[in-house]
């Protein structure tokens, strides 16, 4: 899996491009905790991810864990249908909002940011 | 019948994934099963990788079958400790973020996207089958 991490506005947006599974999730652990530590909002754009399983939700709930407890918020854009299915069946589409652009998910993050 | 055995390393789980991916595809299923079907392999794979042989080498087997003409069987065979992940208790999916924990999730996926999971024990293997149509 490749991660490419930048800033959009203010923004921290993560763009995850590959499967977030039992082989690639420890590398995504490594790379997206010590983001979710520090005090940006964060949007992971998941364009180029058509699979996550167990193994990439766990990194999920720990992100969401750690931004929520310090107040921040962590939003999803272009989330596909495969990855969705996988969301809503396990409940974790509930702790995150889901945009179709990142330009969309830059914008509520950031007014939360701004509270 | 195509079978493949493998040693449980997490190594191996592309290849061990990626076999069961084509015999879904042979099958002819569309993009969504096939989904379901990698995610469903990939869970109990990963189970047996870090979860059946600890501090020990074994291995794992697996065998594809077709199912009344339009299913696919999986089968995963370990000889690893006795585990029935099917007696997991159920994760709580409406729980608040803070409540939520992440075990039980992956097969709990494998339930809810199979239309058939069945575990037994046999001597000492753990035999997982399940079936998607």
């Amino acid at each position: 899996m490749e991660i490419k991490i930048g800033t959009k506005e203010g923004v921290t947006v993560v763009e995850m491009c590959g499967r977030l599974d039992g082989s690639t999730s420890p590398q995504a652990q490594e790379q997206l905790l010590p983001l979710a530590d520090s005090k940006c909002c964060m949007v992971l754009d998941l364009k180029e991810c058509d699979y996550i399983s167990s193994a990439g939700l766990r990194v999920l709930l720990m992100i969401a864990k750690q931004m929520t407890a310090r107040g921040a918020e962590c939003a999803l854009a272009n989330i596909c249908d495969e990855v969705k299915d996988v969301m809503e069946m396990t409940g974790f589409s509930d702790f995150f909002k889901s945009f179709d652009d990142v330009a969309a998910a830059c914008k509520t993050v950031r007014k939360k940011e701004e509270l | 019948m195509e079978k493949l055995t493998l040693e449980a390393k997490l190594e191996n789980l592309d290849k061990a994934v990626d076999f069961i991916n084509q015999q879904a595809q042979l099958q002819g299923f569309d993009k969504k099963k096939i989904n379901q079907i990698q995610l469903a392999s990939e869970e109990l794979l990963v189970n047996i990788i870090n979860y059946a042989y600890p501090d020990k080498k074994g291995k794992f087997e697996i065998t594809c079958s077709t199912k009344e003409s339009k299913g696919l069987e999986v089968k995963i065979v370990d000889w690893g400790i006795a585990f029935n992940p099917l007696e997991l208790p159920e994760p709580d999916t409406k729980a608040p973020l803070e409540e939520r924990k992440i075990g039980g999730l992956g097969i709990y996926l494998v339930r809810n996207t199979m239309d058939e999971t069945n575990y037994t024990r046999t001597g000492d293997s753990n035999i997982f089958t399940f079936v998607k149509y």
